[in-house]
């Protein structure tokens, strides 16, 4: 009881702050946003993978939101090129536009349904408090990277410096440089079908919005 | 029909049915939707354990004879049969069965573009058996079907990943139990959840939905402890559904202990857990306290619960979240119950806007044995958004 009291107080007084200091980061948002809230059994579970998706641990998660491919009818499809008949229709599977813009939370899809606005509401039971969503957006905004980076650390403290700025366990630098050494995004973060080697180039890592608020985002 | 428990021929009709009916439910025959305890009834029903009215020594599931009676005779509004089938058969002593069966109604409100949602749809249908071999060891299954969202008909393989499994037939419970008396230790190993919290039975509420208990995210476990009239320990090893891997991805170790007192009337329980999964270290610390009015008609009832994050991923830090459900049931007549609940979800304790609020009225009535109207309303407040409400009117009937 002591314990929960003590966690109670130091919880209301700590709440009290504005600002948030969790990372912008994948490694945090799937395990603490969105295993809990979308990979329910029924939903986004690996028994379920509703729409495809299925978010129940980072890899299959990121995967999910970055990489989303579809089977389409496709007349001028062929076997050679993987594609399926099936109830007298040639299916062939096609990259479909990701649930998640790089560096753009208005253009992602995956926060307009967190919004509801212009797409259904996901959850479907119950809507993410504003400061989860914004720390999806925030990560959106610093490329939607797979692997935590030196600017993925934090949002701005009043002063404007971060986390790791601050004196914050930074991420591995090289994840910072890119695995690409040419400031290309790193291949670890491409969009990838599970199915499918290598995949698309990503933006540059430098230039990327650090801690920017989803006000910005959503200009 | 009255069934004879003398007559040999009927003994082993009961004895093909219960081996064939845990055969069918062991791999999964009919669903399940919610593990069925009503934690309200400690306390105020006369009963301080669990184990009085249920079987497993945690409560929920399949109910005993003396919970059959009290259903009949103290909790519904105009008694009734509780037994099995009303009384119309008596199965042997060594052969417990039922069956729970709910339909439901809903109207949800997200401020979803499309509107509300409105469905009704079943619910639950569970069979339930338990075996007794010999005089300690009893084996315990129930089946059922499983809710989907996702049409299993959808001819094309769309999309990234597919269901890993498109039966809907699921069993949410089995397992193997050595408990040679109600009261004193016990030891059980199968699939169950284990136990902790409050138990209520809406799977919605953050104390089960955000800690691990949430809709068929029953684990295989390795539990042991004892009930006693004034004490009970739970201990459980619990690892993720390896058979057909419906559920938590979660393994670990959780403690649950819990002393009455206040003259029968209250608890108090000290609980822990400690939860790995990819990416994350979940160690979670709480408490669970109830206390029963018995002039007011009033059982006050709460948990908190503090969870530590430890992220594989360095850089990520280590969170705390908090998680907490407090709030009261009044039973003002025979056969009613009215509960309502605060929840608070906070994602982390350091940032304020990150919290889910919700709060939840409850209307149970149980107008004849075997009988259950329970209507919810809810209100869910995310911090920063938009409030959804939930009502829900659903139909229970047990056998």
């Amino acid at each position: 009881m002591a314990v929960a009291t003590a966690a109670l107080v130091g919880g209301l007084a700590a709440g009290c702050g504005l600002t948030d200091p969790r990372p912008a980061a994948w490694e945090y948002i799937s395990p603490a946003i969105f295993e809990p809230n979308c990979a329910t059994s029924s939903c986004h579970s690996r028994a379920a993978a509703v729409a495809g998706l299925d978010f129940s641990d980072p890899d299959r998660g990121y995967t999910s939101l970055t990489g989303l491919w579809v089977w389409i009818v496709d007349p001028n499809g062929t076997l050679a090129e993987g594609c399926r008949p099936m109830d007298g229709k040639v299916f062939c599977q096609r990259q479909h536009r990701p649930l998640v813009t790089p560096f753009d939370p208005a253009q992602s899809r995956v926060v307009n349904m967190l919004r509801a606005q212009s797409a259904p509401r996901m959850p479907p039971d119950r809507p993410l408090p504003e400061a989860d969503i914004r720390l999806v957006e925030r990560w959106i905004l610093n490329g939607a990277r797979k692997s935590l980076t030196v600017t993925d650390a934090a949002a701005p403290r009043d002063g404007g410096a971060t986390d790791a700025e601050a004196g914050g366990s930074p991420g591995p630098a090289s994840d910072a440089a890119g695995a690409g050494g040419d400031g290309s995004a790193a291949p670890a973060d491409a969009l990838v079908h599970p199915d499918a080697a290598g995949g698309a180039g990503g933006a540059p890592v430098t230039g990327t919005v650090d801690g920017s608020s989803s006000d910005q985002a959503q200009g | 029909m009255t069934i004879s428990r003398t007559s040999a021929g009927p003994a082993v009709v009961w004895r093909l049915l219960g081996l064939g009916v845990l055969g069918v439910l062991g791999v999964g025959a009919l669903p399940a939707r919610t593990a069925l305890a009503y934690p309200q009834w400690q306390f105020t029903s006369g009963a301080a354990r669990c184990n009085q009215c249920h079987y497993d020594p945690a409560g929920g599931g399949l109910i005993t004879s003396y919970g059959r009676d009290a259903d009949g005779d103290e909790l519904s509004t105009w008694n009734g049969d509780g037994a099995f089938l009303h009384g119309a058969a008596h199965p042997p002593a060594w052969l417990s069965l039922g069956g729970d069966f709910r339909g439901a109604s809903l109207v949800n409100a997200v401020q979803d573009p499309a509107g509300p949602t409105y469905a009704t749809f079943p619910m639950q249908a569970d069979l339930h058996a338990r075996v007794m071999l010999g005089r300690a060891i009893s084996v315990y299954a129930t089946g059922g079907f499983r809710g989907q969202t996702r049409d299993p008909s959808d001819p094309v393989p769309t999309q990234n990943y597919q269901p890993i499994d498109s039966s809907r037939l699921i069993s949410r419970a089995h397992y193997l139990m050595w408990q040679p008396e109600v009261i004193g230790p016990y030891a059980r190993v199968g699939r169950f959840f284990a136990p902790f919290g409050l138990r209520l039975a809406e799977h919605v509420t953050y104390v089960r939905r955000d800690l691990g208990f949430d809709l068929l995210e029953e684990t295989y476990n390795v539990s042991g402890g004892f009930v006693h009239e004034d004490a009970e320990l739970h201990l459980t090893a619990f690892a993720p559904d390896f058979v057909r891997h419906i559920g938590s991805v979660e393994k670990g170790f959780a403690a649950y202990y819990e002393r009455r007192g206040l003259d029968g009337a209250g608890s108090l329980a000290i609980q822990s857990r400690l939860a790995f999964s990819p990416g994350i270290t979940r160690l979670c610390f709480g408490t669970v306290g109830k206390a029963f009015i018995e002039r007011a008609r009033l059982l006050l009832l709460g948990e908190i619960d503090v969870v530590q994050m430890t992220f594989d991923a360095a850089g990520v830090g280590d969170r705390a979240q908090l998680v907490g459900a407090v709030g009261f049931s009044f039973l003002p007549t025979r056969g009613v119950m009215l509960t309502l609940l605060g929840e608070r979800n906070q994602t982390d304790l350091e940032v304020r806007d990150s919290a889910l609020n919700a709060g939840t009225l409850l209307v149970n009535w149980f107008p004849y044995a075997h009988f259950e109207v329970q209507l919810m309303g809810r209100l869910q407040s995310p911090s920063g958004g938009d409030t959804a409400k939930t009502l829900l009117a659903q139909l229970h009937y047990f056998l």
